[in-house]
């Protein structure tokens, strides 16, 4: 075995992770198939030289979460200790689930499983953030995140920042910009019934989503919460080239889940920040274009507003995409790592 | 040769942060402050860093640099840092060198080693002296990223915050970072946990010097030969990395583990190479001295903080929760344009795999830069982009 030189700056924290009394904002968004499929197709299907024996398929219904998650007791549980290396933090990720299927060497499809994806994350506790690309292979990226409920009576206010570029030319310089803007009308709840009478695939995705929290009192093994990432890390002269590429087997197992509420979309407005750093992830992973851009208002929906006492530039477009259905709830969250379903260049 | 593995490609993310090298960062300013350094403590983080496995399957051995028995502590403020890669990464990509500038300020400790080649001829050809970075912290997360996933430098994201400290021409730095104050369970994270402090008294000539001048260090550059040799060095250091094999510090070259962890079994590598990188340091100007009675070193020995101050100060096993106070031997500020290129993987280490797969042997690509010439002369061409091929 070839032994890991533990030092300062790989001082990770180590699978499994817990997180206690974890309070979670979930908007169910509505994209194109073909933004699902696109991601699932270059970073799970393609030949990386070899083909991993699985195929990965985008559902019929075509919704995905953006799932705001904050973590005021998060801590590794690593050979059996609980709580070492404890650290609150906040992180915002897209994920979906998809089918994925087992691939013969005959090229025969079989084994249909539903899993989680998550093309994009962000965290703004460092330690979590190189943990998460270096252990599991979640591509996250560093951001200034704010959770505000007590800005306004009855609202709920999440921004959220990250470093980069306006626009891409020669002269630009990174700063710190606008990408996410989330307001919620908490006051106005609704009801699960309610929504998924509207829309049948809905019924069918909140069956996924269910399936894959642990409600109180059901078993954990019945849950189907397996989250695949490719965990991938560059050569050191050419960036095209991987020296490692796998496909990484997670889970992640809500416990204790309470206080559950359910909002209809049209009580949230959920804003992307047009900037060329986000624009290709905007346009890929949501169908969000530059057109769309041109016509849009600019700025902050609640004007300027800094992060963590950091300026922050909200002086860009901000496109709106439409929330069929948001929802909140309270629950102690386990991360396990579970296997390496496929190591790339065999 | 190391050959590339397999020719894997890269899932390029719309979103990825990593900014191919190389790169170009003009003016410069940097702060340096030297002292001693345990030479038994670098031999303990060479051996533990880079002299894995056996002397025999590597083929080379690191030990402190004898000659230069210090570590130094450096503070760089980059107001501009470039790509200066001007090739796409994909044909219809722009080049991330047009795409824009990011500034950051960052701070690590240098500890020069020598890499020995183990038999008589590799002694000759294969000995050079490298710089290992055993803590490096910067301000901007791309650089953070880069670091560590492509350099193998382990660079970790913190509040570093520079200025000019009470008096004009004087030097304040302090870099605040993620820390645990215990390392018990359940001990909360402080975000911002202050990890050094440098404070310093104007540059010299000053008349607010706590001691007599005459017994610094720096008094020595008072002299007309001294300052000539400085500025000689900085115009001449396109030629010193020729001539002086690497030896004079205008051309630094890093030294680092590029490593990652299972993610079923996070004590053991799937990827583990020592990687080193060329900083070439030109221009040079502004070369200015502290006087190193003047200049406040204080540690903070507490909790996950301890590890690292056991490799470069005389710091217990345990944390004593206290600061530690430093006094330098020598302290100077100077601005320069920085190059840093010329990324190689001089040696990955044999990878044993799971689930049936063959393991990755061990590859060598050793021979130092002053002898890399006459090898692509005698030998086979082994430019680090041909590696892949």
């Amino acid at each position: 075995m070839t032994r890991f030189v533990g030092n300062f700056s790989t001082q990770q924290l180590l699978p499994p992770w817990v997180s206690l009394r974890a309070k979670s904002w979930v908007f169910i968004i509505k994209v194109k198939r073909k933004c699902l499929q696109r991601y699932l197709n270059t970073h799970f299907n393609a030949a990386a030289p070899d083909q991993a024996p699985f195929h990965y398929e985008a559902l019929n219904y075509t919704y995905g979460l953006m799932r705001v998650t904050q973590h005021p007791d998060f801590s590794s549980c690593h050979n059996n200790r609980p709580g070492t290396q404890t650290l609150s933090k906040i992180d915002i990720d897209w994920a979906y689930p998809c089918y994925r299927w087992r691939v013969s060497p005959e090229n025969i499809r079989y084994d249909r499983k539903i899993v989680w994806v998550e093309p994009l994350s962000f965290d703004n506790n460092s330690y979590t953030m190189f943990s998460s690309r270096e252990i599991w292979g979640t591509e996250t990226n560093m951001a200034h995140i704010e959770v505000d409920e007590s800005l306004t009576r009855g609202k709920l206010h999440i921004d959220m920042a990250i470093e980069g570029l306006k626009k891409f030319t020669p002269k630009s310089h990174s700063h710190l910009l606008g990408c996410l803007h989330i307001r919620v009308d908490t006051e106005t709840q609704s009801t699960l019934m309610e929504q998924i009478e509207k829309d049948r695939d809905l019924a069918a995705f909140a069956g996924v989503l269910f399936a894959s929290v642990g409600l109180q009192g059901q078993s954990l093994v019945t849950h189907d919460s397996e989250l695949n990432t490719l965990k991938q890390f560059r050569d050191v002269f050419n960036m095209k080239v991987a020296v490692y590429r796998a496909i990484v087997q997670s889970r992640s197992d809500h416990e204790n889940v309470s206080d559950i509420k359910i909002y209809d979309g049209s009580n949230v407005k959920l804003d992307f920040m047009w900037s060329q750093t986000m624009a290709e992830s905007l346009h890929r992973l949501f169908g969000l274009r530059k057109k769309h851009a041109k016509t849009a208002e600019r700025g902050h929906p609640g004007g300027t507003r800094s992060i963590d006492g950091h300026e922050v530039d909200w002086d860009l477009p901000c496109l709106n995409k439409d929330v069929v259905l948001a929802a909140s709830f309270t629950s102690d969250i386990r991360y396990d790592v579970t296997g390496t379903l496929h190591t790339y260049g065999n | 040769m190391i050959q590339g593995p397999q020719n894997i490609p890269f899932a390029q993310s719309s979103d990825s942060q990593q900014v191919p090298p190389p790169y170009h960062f003009p003016d410069v300013t940097v702060n340096a402050f030297v002292w001693p350094a345990n030479m038994k403590r670098v031999q303990a983080y060479c051996d533990q860093t880079f002299n894995l496995g056996s002397e025999e399957e590597r083929g080379f051995v690191y030990r402190p640099a004898a000659m230069w028995p210090y570590a130094t502590l450096l503070f760089l403020e980059y107001p501009i840092m470039i790509s200066s890669n001007p090739l796409p990464q994909h044909f219809d990509e722009m080049p991330y060198s047009d795409r824009g500038i990011i500034s950051q300020t960052e701070v690590f400790i240098a500890v020069p080693v020598i890499r020995y080649g183990t038999d008589p001829v590799t002694l000759i050809t294969e000995t050079t002296l490298e710089w290992a970075l055993p803590f490096i912290v910067v301000g901007n997360p791309m650089s953070s990223v880069c670091g560590r996933e492509m350099l193998g430098l382990g660079k970790l994201l913190a509040d570093i915050k520079t200025r000019e400290g009470r008096f004009p021409n004087s030097f304040h730095g302090t870099i605040k970072m993620p820390g645990w104050r215990s390392l018990e369970p359940g001990a909360q994270m402080d975000p911002k946990l202050k990890f050094v402090d440098v404070k310093t008294n104007p540059v010299l000539p000053t008349f607010r010097s706590s001691e007599n001048q005459r017994r610094s260090l720096s008094t020595l550059f008072e002299s007309r030969e001294a300052s000539w040799l400085i500025e000689e060095m900085g115009s001449l250091s396109n030629l010193v990395d020729d001539i002086s094999l690497g030896m004079i510090p205008t051309t630094m070259r890093t030294v680092g583990l590029k490593q990652y962890r299972d993610a079923i079994d996070p004590t053991r590598a799937i990827y583990q190479s020592i990687v080193t990188c060329r900083a070439k340091y030109s221009n040079i100007n502004t070369f200015r001295m502290y006087d190193e009675k003047d200049i406040d070193i204080e540690f903070n020995d507490v909790g996950s903080f301890n590890e690292i101050l056991q490799v470069f100060l005389e710091v217990g096993d345990t944390p004593s929760g206290r600061k530690y106070p430093l006094t330098p031997v020598a302290g100077f500020q100077f601005k320069a344009d920085i190059d840093y290129d010329q990324m190689r993987v001089i040696h990955s280490f044999a990878i044993d795999r799971e689930g049936g797969l063959p393991p990755i042997p061990a590859q060598s690509d050793l021979v130092s830069s002053w002898a890399r010439p006459w090898k692509g002369f005698f030998g086979p061409l082994t430019h680090p982009m041909r590696n892949v091929e």
